[in-house]
């Protein structure tokens, strides 16, 4: 019986096509526009953005210039090109004309020259590496000096990134993706609102309750059947958001998976109980719930961790972000509450429904 | 072998208040299994509060329903695959086909696997739809609505259906239609409580009749037992081509008939209502060279008795 209920549900769900719109195309189109729009507030792979510096250098025939001849031949340094010039003139034609280009004049000293318009990030690249390069020759020349062993270092030992805390940072619309189908599960309170509203309509839930079907089983079967689509909405949207912004679900499937379905869960029921208390409230009711839970657990834009704390949808957020894009432990807690709370709402719900004459 | 009565439906003292208002004012009624009854009142009586109670669809106010010997209580659920109920709303699901109405309701009923399948089949076949078994009820006419409406309640093969008021605004071949499928029911052995403010449909259907108004019970029985009820004489008109060749002395002299008068071309007659002398009067003009152009033998309906007990049409 319970299985019958849920299949009706789940089929009508699936037939009604303004579901289509509103959980599919609806978050999809908003992930895309607000992604295009707000492009490069969420990037930090900077990494990718920077134009490689072509470094020309000039030696003389002094001890120093020839070992730095022979350490740039060998350094592999991200983003700088390191090119011998013998003629002096040609380099700094070529620094004047050219953009991303620069010049290091090495004999007793070093002279560094750049084209206009090097960013902070490629002069920091390109001053860094080079203090990094005279570092290693002060320690070669001091071995050489006192004719002692080489201590071997390697250049990626001379900075280290900590890729222990950190995947590849989020970009815009990945941020989006995961913040609009948050937004879109809070919509789900607008099919509870309406769960017994079409089928009190078309008369057919009195005629349910002639069978033998009990109140609490076509009650919790009714929400199970659209609990199973919301799942199926989620699992869509994951591999839209997959395909379409390579969003790494794959990192922590299951996890994001669960917390999601908790808050679809909780605001399914939420409209559920609007709907059983009352109707025409409960609609007013639901839509600023919505959008003050949008706000605050950071659907629209990012929000402190203080704020996220008074909404479901933050209560989740913080935890899928870490997931997803960091190598922190699972943190359950939001999914927890997200589905305690739903259950203890249903279990109002259950009790209303079954001390009223009327469904 | 004869069924008793508790193995059908006995209703016992039915009340249902409305805060001070009552809306059903203790009815009693009961049917055979095999049966039909026909629960005959006007608009707003109180038929399809009486239904909502006996099906557990309101709670009662107080009374008693026992149905196949058992009492049907709210947590007595089981009771339930053994009635079906098509309520007087049409009650479909507008994005299920015809077929998936019905085996949904099927489901809800407990049948699995092939039985539901044969169920479905055969609902659908008893009401002449399974032609249009895939389409949706929202391409269906009205007429089509209400045997859908229909075959959802047939559907677990039920020993006892409650109809209420199920041809309500359809044409009448579809009206047909559903009294055939409800006749076939009963030679089926199905009991039939039939609620309708159409006498027509009643007095075609009926074995018992309940009339009811106000909530109140007003009469019940047989056709027969509530004609008499109200009179205890019939009229019958005959034409006749020679009005003078009449004598109308052998005729009083037939058991049953009380008065005779030539009027015109028309010979009146008053009868006893239980006696049926026609026949015999026939013969007796015939013998007397009378020529029969006519006869006229009006019947007292249920409205008529309706009026009678209540002072007011059935349709008012």
């Amino acid at each position: 019986m319970i299985g019958t209920i849920i299949k009706r549900v789940f089929v009508q769900d699936l037939r009604n096509r303004s579901n289509y719109v509103y959980f599919l195309i609806l978050p999809v189109s908003l992930m895309v526009i607000l992604g295009l729009v707000l492009q490069g507030t969420f990037a930090t792979q900077l990494d990718s953005k920077v134009a490689p510096v072509h470094v020309q250098y000039v030696v003389d025939h002094s001890q120093q210039a020839q070992l730095f001849d022979k350490m740039v031949k060998h350094a592999d340094i991200a983003h700088l090109d390191f090119k011998s010039q013998r003629d002096l003139a040609r380099a700094k034609h070529v620094v004047r004309t050219q953009s991303n280009t620069a010049i290091v004049q090495f004999g007793t000293t070093a002279t560094v020259q750049t084209s206009k318009g090097l960013n902070d990030y490629q002069t920091i690249l390109l001053k860094s590496s080079l203090a990094a390069i005279f570092r290693q020759m002060g320690l070669v020349q001091t071995a050489i000096h006192y004719r002692g062993k080489l201590a071997t270092v390697s250049t990626k030992k001379l900075v280290k990134v900590n890729h222990v805390q950190a995947h590849q940072s989020a970009t815009s619309f990945q941020y989006y993706a995961l913040a609009m189908m948050g937004m879109f599960m809070l919509y789900f309170s607008e099919v509870g609102l309406d769960m017994f509203g079409k089928a009190r309509r078309q008369k057919t839930l009195a005629r349910e309750l002639l069978t033998p079907v009990t109140r609490g089983k076509l009650l919790n079967a009714t929400v199970g059947g659209h609990l199973l689509f919301g799942m199926l909405v989620i699992g869509v949207l994951m591999g839209i958001t997959t395909g379409l912004f390579k969003m790494p679900w794959s990192r922590a499937l299951g996890f994001t998976l669960i917390n999601f379905s908790g808050l679809m869960a909780l605001f399914l029921i939420i409209g559920l109980l609007m709907d059983t208390i009352n109707s025409r409230v409960g609609s007013g009711i639901v839509q600023i719930v919505i959008q003050l839970v949008a706000f605050l657990g950071g659907g629209y834009f990012p929000t402190s961790s203080t704020m996220m704390q008074f909404s479901p949808l933050g209560w989740i957020m913080g935890p899928m972000r870490s997931a997803l894009w960091t190598t922190s432990s699972l943190d359950w807690s939001g999914a927890a509450l997200n589905f305690g709370l739903a259950f203890g709402l249903l279990i109002l719900v259950n009790w209303i429904i079954r001390r009223r004459e009327v469904f | 072998m004869t069924a008793s009565l508790t193995d059908g439906l006995v209703v016992k003292g039915l009340t249902k208040r409305f805060g001070t208002k009552v809306a059903v004012d203790d009815v009693s009624f009961d049917i055979a299994p095999g049966k039909i009854l026909g629960l005959l009142g006007p608009n707003g009586a109180g038929k399809t509060t009486t239904i909502s109670m006996i099906t557990g669809l309101l709670n009662k106010t107080s009374g008693s329903v026992t149905l196949f010997g058992e009492p049907l209580t709210p947590t007595n659920t089981a009771i339930r695959r053994r009635f079906g109920v098509v309520p007087q709303d049409l009650a479909l699901f507008d994005d299920l086909s015809a077929a998936e109405n019905v085996r949904y309701f099927g489901g809800l009923y407990g049948l699995r696997g092939p039985a539901l399948k044969n169920g479905v089949d055969r609902a659908l076949a008893v009401v002449g739809l399974s032609e249009h078994q895939n389409q949706r009820p929202a391409t269906f006419s009205g007429g089509m609505q209400r045997r859908l409406n229909i075959a959802m309640a047939l559907v677990h093969q039920p020993e006892l259906i409650f109809m209420d008021e199920p041809t309500v605004g359809i044409d009448p071949q579809s009206r047909n239609y559903i009294l055939t499928a409800i006749e076939k029911m009963r030679s089926q052995g199905m009991t039939v409580v039939y609620t309708s403010h159409y006498m027509e449909e009643v007095e075609r259907l009926a074995d018992k009749i309940v009339i009811i108004d106000h909530g109140k019970v007003i009469v019940q029985g047989t056709e027969a037992e509530l004609v008499n009820l109200v009179t205890t004489t019939k009229q019958v008109s005959i034409t006749v081509a020679e009005p003078k060749l009449v004598n109308v002395a052998p005729l009083l002299a037939i058991a049953g008939v009380q008065q005779a008068t030539v009027q015109g071309q028309e010979l009146q007659l008053v009868t006893a209502v239980e006696s049926n002398p026609l026949n015999q009067v026939l013969m007796t003009l015939i013998d007397q060279g009378v020529t029969v152009d006519q006869v006229d033998q009006p019947q007292i309906d249920l409205e008529t008795v309706f009026l009678n007990l209540t002072g007011r049409n059935l349709r008012d």
